[in-house]
């Protein structure tokens, strides 16, 4: 029986090198099914793969780089799967959510515009992000009662998917004071739309579950 | 407590047998791999479940890369129904290969037939294969537990969860009939995984308490799981998933050497509900706390279950199979820190 290859990290060493997985991606379809974590040792960020394919540190650093271009870290000098963010701050709640997200887009994908912007999927409003001084204004333009609901709820999915504080004037911000307009843009894709993501994160979650249900020995 | 330390088989096959150990084993009945674990060995699933020695290989990283006492290569639950003929959907890496029971095989016990190539099937020897690829690297140092599925959820994959369970309203009888036409498969797969070289079998029966009750199990299996007892000359490890402290008193009649129990069924409860007839295993949750919390929170269920006297500690299931590896290593890590912390 082939053991394990001595020349490759360990999970125990991969732990200790670069602190616990935060997000595991299970199936990576855009490169032979790999598996991809993202780890985070104190505000170090390292993504990584056990896989032995060849080409698979290409592929790693072509996540970090649509890291860099989605989602606005910094890549560490003379490192290919180690990232930070400038501010200072982990910010692991976006991250955490916004791992799958990027992992499985194209690697050539990228923002169309500049602007923070998108058309309502629940409404005929089109929603737009403001900068004002790092605190993020989302508005719509409209101000009838139905806008004035999709915007408690888009600020509500800024709130969980991307832990920012939402304050008595509506204005999001994140915890560092700093500006992360690309977060933003990554999010509000998500953020308006919480009943569709919280399906899609359930769904995922199951997928690899063996429970009752899962296996189908249960009421349903 | 034993002041000598132990292998990880003798911690294992100790506590089966109600025999003193160093320290509680971390025991995993049904499976610890994960994603990235095939990853790690180049065993992907549904492979790792289609050929013995990516199976082992697999399995191994139980014991060599999480630190468990024993080491599991049958990892899913469908190996025999495949070899049955069952309709099969393998899925692919990162999700369970399952039998499609609406479209069952059989309609009663007339039509059970064991193949003749039954044991030579490629699903069947991905078992028994690995059982030995496994003995011969790791001899006696490591337990390696084997599985053989209970006549009850055979039945289930093979007439379809629905049709099954209403035959045992209408027709209790073939009910009967079936159940012991269908045994004789989980003694010729327990058997052949024996030869091969496992050290206990694990026995799953689905009579969970989501579909059944606790008289179920007593009036269509106890007796069954009872023979078993004689018919397979290893420790056995019945398994039933979900709520199963109504029927824990019937399982610690069987004879059997341990049950692995689920997180709904709380460890001080259970441990009152065997009264010390078997011997419990598990029971850390996997979809909230394995699957989606942190170590810390993994440790505090481990810390628990000892507190209670769970005898061997693991996943209440297998694994999801994206379960990140610190929450897997968390387990015999809280085990040694919390028989450091007695001792001390």
């Amino acid at each position: 029986m082939q053991s394990t290859n001595n020349l490759n990290p360990t999970p125990s060493q991969i732990t200790e090198y670069f602190g616990d997985c935060v997000s595991l991606f299970p199936i990576d379809k855009q490169f032979n099914d790999i598996s991809v974590g993202l780890y985070l040792k104190e505000s170090t960020y390292t993504i990584w793969s056990f896989s032995h394919l060849p080409k698979t540190s290409s592929r790693i650093l072509s996540i970090c780089e649509q890291f860099e271009k989605l989602l606005g870290l910094k890549l560490l000098e003379n490192s290919s799967n180690q990232l930070f963010f400038e501010c200072g701050s982990n910010h692991v709640q976006p991250l955490k959510f916004l791992f799958a997200q990027v992992v499985s887009k194209p690697s050539d994908y990228k923002f169309s515009d500049n602007q923070i912007q998108i058309k309502d999927s629940k409404s005929p409003f089109q929603i737009t992000v403001e900068n004002i001084n790092n605190a993020y204004r989302v508005n719509l333009n409209s101000d009838d009662t139905k806008a004035k609901i999709r915007l408690r709820m888009i600020n509500a999915g800024f709130v969980k998917y991307g832990g920012l504080h939402l304050d008595e004037n509506n204005s999001l911000s994140f915890s560092c004071g700093k500006n992360h307009d690309k977060l933003i843009k990554m999010l509000l894709p998500y953020s308006r739309n919480l009943t569709s993501i919280e399906a899609m994160l359930e769904a995922e979650s199951q997928r690899g579950q063996m429970t009752t249900s899962t296996l189908g020995f249960s009421q349903t | 407590m034993i002041s000598s330390s132990l292998s990880s088989k003798q911690r294992v096959m100790n506590a089966l047998n109600g025999m003193p150990v160093d320290r509680t084993p971390a025991v995993n009945p049904t499976n610890v791999a994960t994603v990235e674990l095939m990853d790690f060995v180049d065993s992907p699933f549904p492979d790792a479940c289609q050929n013995p020695e990516l199976a082992a290989r697999l399995a191994a990283t139980g014991h060599t890369q999480l630190g468990f006492d024993s080491i599991s290569p049958y990892f899913s639950i469908i190996q025999e129904s495949s070899a049955l003929g069952c309709d099969m959907q393998w899925e692919e890496k990162d999700n369970w290969p399952t039998v499609r029971m609406s479209n069952p095989i059989w309609n009663s016990s007339a039509d059970i037939k064991i193949p003749k190539n039954f044991l030579n099937h490629r699903d069947v020897q991905a078992i028994t294969g690995s059982i030995k690829l496994l003995k011969q690297e790791f001899g006696d140092s490591v337990a390696i537990i084997g599985k053989t599925m209970g006549p009850w959820t055979l039945a289930y994959h093979v007439f379809g969860v629905e049709n099954f369970l209403l035959g045992t309203i209408d027709n209790p009888e073939e009910t009967i009939l079936c159940l012991e036409k269908l045994k004789e498969i989980s003694v010729l797969f327990g058997e052949a995984q024996i030869d091969a070289g496992a050290d206990a079998l694990t026995f799953p029966d689905h009579a969970t308490g989501d579909l059944v009750s606790g008289q179920y199990y007593k009036n269509f299996l106890l007796e069954i799981h009872q023979e078993m007892v004689e018919a397979l000359p290893v420790p056995l490890i019945l398994h039933i998933c979900g709520q199963t402290v109504d029927r824990m008193p019937y399982i610690s009649e069987t004879g059997m050497s341990a049950f692995h129990f689920d997180s709904k069924n709380d460890p001080f409860e259970s441990m009152e509900a065997v009264n010390g007839k078997i011997k419990l295993v598990g029971n850390i949750n996997n979809p909230e706390t394995l699957y989606a919390k942190d170590p810390t929170t993994v440790k505090e269920e481990v810390f628990k279950c000892l507190d209670a006297g769970v005898q061997m500690i693991g996943p209440e299931c297998a694994v999801p199979l994206s379960t990140k590896i610190q929450n897997l290593m968390a387990i015999p890590e809280a085990i040694i820190e919390w028989t450091q912390k007695k001792h001390s």
